[in-house]
């Protein structure tokens, strides 16, 4: 029974971290994709990114 | 339309709003663009940041122009796009191009429009003939005119910060997904990017090609 709650949580974490795309960069700061929901975060902050209308 | 001189903008208003909502081979991001050396600097910024005039000043000292308003990102090789046209000036900006320059052909200048009067400098010689040259991303300056601003300043931006303020900037990013953020994530790791902020264009331009 553990085993099985045990291969449970690890597809819960692959499942997890296959929904993130993480771009880290030279400077060390990074940046988080959602593939889900589709939004943008700066690692750290709530910041989100937004289409901008056509001006 | 009642007005046939409001033609020209209108169809400019227009061509972009084409390549922004259908070009989504692309990531388009609200930026000029210029290059030199194979080297693209991009400069994002809102409406009266001083952009395109920022732009059309480095166009006339030599840079290549390869857009005033829209750097189109090759999602496949990474390069940079030339979409080169005229540059798009108004208001002030224009008399001020038109006395720095005198030889610098405006054309189609019309007053009335929704953004006041607007003109049309034309691409220089090099940006015309290498308009179908792509360039590779170097510098993002995030550029900002302010009058009252006693000393420029050259601030550097971390590149987390710089992808999101080109997230932010981008007509497709949000359609494009996955790939706009493999798109951006590959661009922001080549660039070195800074915030420009000042009153005098000579001073930005000697700054600018001090850093590039």
């Amino acid at each position: 029974m553990d085993v099985t709650l045990s291969y449970a949580a690890w597809l819960s974490q692959q499942a997890t971290d296959n929904n993130t795309l993480t771009a880290i960069f030279d400077d060390a700061s990074s940046v988080l994709f959602s593939k889900q929901d589709h939004e943008t975060h700066l690692v750290g902050t709530a910041t989100e990114a937004k289409e901008p209308d056509v001006d | 339309m009642t007005d046939s001189a409001q033609l020209v903008p209108v169809f400019e208003w227009g061509v972009n709003w084409c390549v922004a909502s259908y070009q989504h081979q692309f990531l388009a991001i609200h930026a000029a663009v210029l290059e030199r050396d194979g080297k693209a600097l991009i400069m994002p910024a809102p409406p009266g940041s001083g952009k395109s005039t920022l732009c059309a000043v480095l166009m006339q000292e030599g840079w290549r122009l390869l857009s005033d308003e829209m750097c189109l990102v090759d999602l496949v090789s990474g390069a940079i796009v030339p979409y080169v046209r005229p540059v798009s000036l108004k208001n002030q900006s224009l008399t001020l191009l038109q006395s720095w320059y005198p030889q610098a052909q405006i054309r189609q200048i019309t007053a009335g429009t929704t953004k006041g009067t607007v003109g049309y400098m034309l691409p220089s010689a090099l940006s015309w003939s290498g308009m179908q040259q792509t360039a590779t991303a170097a510098w993002v300056i995030f550029p900002q005119y302010n009058a009252a601003q006693q000393q420029l300043t050259l601030s550097k931006v971390s590149q987390a910060d710089a992808f999101m303020h080109l997230a932010n900037n981008s007509f497709n990013y949000a359609v494009l997904a996955e790939q706009g953020f493999i798109s951006l994530s590959r661009l922001t790791e080549q660039i070195d990017a800074y915030r420009l902020e000042y009153a005098c264009i000579e001073q930005a331009l000697s700054e600018l090609n001090k850093l590039c």
